[in-house]
């Protein structure tokens, strides 16, 4: 409209610079006239004379035409841009504050409809990602809604108490449980330093804190009774930057109670088994010895297998009699300082015999600069002898059994039996250490309990017994014994009744 | 085998467990012996106090006083009888202190008879030497 406006008056301009054209020429044409019909003086002078009046007077009206027109132009210009600039400025404007709104998270803010045009379909897909924005936002809102919820029910049904710890050490989170614990533990609503150096531990040591043996419980007493807990702590990271840890505190309480009767069930089970057999096996040697009369060959082949089966249960009776007491830390350790060299022989010289009878070979190797080791010498030589058994037991006659100590890792003493038997095979690695795990029932007789003793006599030191398979063939039972300082393991708070 | 009743003397059995006194004193009756029994600690002092024995072979667990107490006791009462002690479950304290008060020998259960005889023949021995 301002061009129409501005275009109007510019032809007015020209229209009247046309006219004064027109006149101009016109008053040529007449003064050229007067000129050609007056040939006096006078007639000329007069005639410009009488010309100039009007033509000032259409000359002035141009200019100003010309003025007003130029003014004219001017205003519809500025007029025209200022429309233009207003209807782009206007609506940049307006997605640049709906830019700013989003911005600030209000989603449901929309930019006002525009005209159609590049603004228009700016200001539309700016609408239309608001609204995806948001619509992802709800989801993302729902989906951590249910994430916690399943979280709290997970954790509200869970029987142990849960904590979960900040980086700055404050408890975020806990479940019903661990309310439950503190609750009953008493202690204000504060969190004992036993847990609290747990949390600390797996934040500052890089690691989670995960106790696997019973040393590492934490007893307290919850609601008067005593609880057993085998607390874990896990970092919750995420590339590297932790967040937080996870605390669970395990009730093994009725695991430990559970294991204690058992221990104590077998100790008392075997006590009560081997008593009578302790006669049984007297009553038959007398017979043997014929003591109480002469006996038939037939009478005397009875009794001599009734004689080897009682002594037969006598080992199985003794072996887990030995286990339980090893097993409820009652069988303190008689710990004495020893060169290997003794050890090794102690353990090595009543299976001479049979070694040679086999035409077996025993190799000993003892490195040098090894330390004396600390050790119950009657059992942990029993331990050895019990390896070179199997080792000359399940080799084939004519190989060569080794028997070897050496520096082990972490400043531990290693003691090796190595064979060059068929080995063990790799599923029943773990499984051989278990009581009464037999490989081979036909080859060599025994309770199937002398791995399991071993194992706990090396666990009572501290230590850790282990087996492999040589490359090459054959098997290697290894005994690693930690140098550092011994702790007895925890003596139960009960009167040994158990044996004598 | 016949009985060799080579082993004459007075021998006192003590033991909570009936049958294996009755194996205890038949082993070594067939020797010769005379063998009373008792079932408990005060019974053998007791008996110790009222008879003379040349042998005395006591078992740890006893329903009311430990064997050593038994040992012990005799001990302070100036008896030098030989003891021979008989464990179910022989640890090295309590070897050691039985051998502090004087004790002839050892066995550990289960025993046989002629561990038994063995034992008993060796500490009677002592007795006579002494």
């Amino acid at each position: 409209m301002a061009a129409m406006l501005s275009l109007v008056l510019l032809l007015t301009a020209f229209v009247t610079h046309h006219q004064l054209q027109v006149e101009r020429f016109n008053r040529e044409v007449v003064r050229v006239g007067n000129l050609a019909g007056q040939s006096t003086k006078g007639g000329l002078q007069g005639s410009r004379q009488a010309d100039d009046p009007g033509l000032t007077e259409l000359q002035q009206a141009f200019s100003r035409r010309v003025w007003l027109g130029v003014a004219f132009l001017l205003i519809g210009i500025g007029l025209w841009m200022w429309l233009v600039m207003r209807s782009i400025l206007r609506p940049i404007g307006n997605l640049t504050a709906a830019a700013g709104t989003f911005a600030e998270g209000r989603l449901d803010y929309r930019v006002p409809e525009m005209r159609r045009g590049r603004m228009g379909r700016l200001a539309a897909s700016l609408n239309r990602m608001a609204a995806q924005l948001q619509a992802y936002r709800r989801l993302q809102d729902e989906k951590i809604v249910r994430l916690h919820q399943f979280m709290e029910s997970t954790l509200g049904a869970f029987p142990d108490p849960v904590f979960i710890f900040n980086e700055q050490g404050a408890v975020e989170m806990q479940n019903p449980a661990a309310r439950r614990w503190l609750r009953e533990t008493g202690q204000n609503g504060r969190l004992p330093e036993s847990i609290e150096s747990l949390w600390r531990r797996a934040l500052h040591e890089g690691e989670d804190v995960l106790p696997q043996g019973f040393a590492e419980v934490l007893t307290c007493r919850v609601g008067g009774r005593r609880q057993v807990y085998l607390p874990r702590a896990l970092r919750i990271e995420h590339e590297h930057v932790v967040s937080g840890v996870a605390l669970v505190l395990h009730d093994i309480t009725r695991f430990q109670l559970l294991d204690e009767l058992k221990t104590n069930l077998i100790g008392t089970v075997s006590h009560e088994i081997k008593t009578p057999l302790t006669s049984v096996s007297m009553v038959l040697h007398l017979l043997e010895e014929e003591t109480p009369g002469k006996l038939s060959d037939q009478q005397r082949e009875l009794v001599t297998t009734a004689i080897q089966d009682t002594g037969r249960l006598l080992a199985v009776t003794q072996d887990l009699l030995d286990l339980s007491r090893l097993e409820a830390g009652r069988a303190a350790l008689d710990l004495e300082e020893t060169g290997i060299g003794p050890l090794f022989a102690q353990a090595s010289e009543p299976l001479a015999p049979l070694i040679e009878e086999r035409e077996q070979q025993l190799r000993l190797t003892v490195a040098d600069g090894l330390p004396p080791l600390q050790v119950d010498f009657a059992r942990m030589s029993h331990v050895i002898r019990n390896l070179l058994e199997n080792a000359v037991k399940y080799s084939p006659p004519g190989t060569t059994i080794e028997l070897e100590a050496g520096m082990g890792p972490d400043g531990a003493v290693r003691l090796s039996v190595r064979d060059e038997g068929p080995g063990v095979p790799e599923e029943f690695r773990d499984r051989i250490f278990e009581k009464f795990f037999r490989l081979r029932e036909s080859e060599a007789p025994g309770t199937g309990l002398g791995l399991s003793i071993c194992r706990e006599i090396v666990a009572a030191h501290g230590g850790r017994l282990e087996t492999c398979n040589r490359e090459g063939g054959g098997a290697e039972f290894t005994v690693l014994l930690p140098m550092r300082k011994h702790e007895q393991p925890e003596e139960h708070a009960r009167t040994d009744s158990g044996g004598g | 085998m016949s009985s060799r009743k080579n082993m004459p003397g007075r021998i006192l059995v003590v033991d909570d467990e009936a049958s294996l006194r009755h194996l205890f004193r038949y082993t070594l009756q067939a020797e010769g012996s005379t063998v009373i029994e008792c079932a408990s600690g005060r019974e053998a002092l007791e008996r110790l106090s009222n008879d003379r024995f040349d042998l005395i072979i006591l078992d740890q667990q006893l329903p009311d006083l430990a064997g050593t107490q038994v040992l012990r006791s005799l001990r302070s009462r100036g008896l030098t009888t030989p003891v021979v002690f008989v464990t179910a479950y022989g640890n090295r304290e309590l070897m050691e202190e039985a051998n502090r008060l004087d004790c002839a020998a050892f066995l550990h259960k289960p025993v046989t008879p002629r561990e038994l005889r063995q034992v008993a023949a060796s500490a009677l021995a002592r007795t006579s030497q002494a």
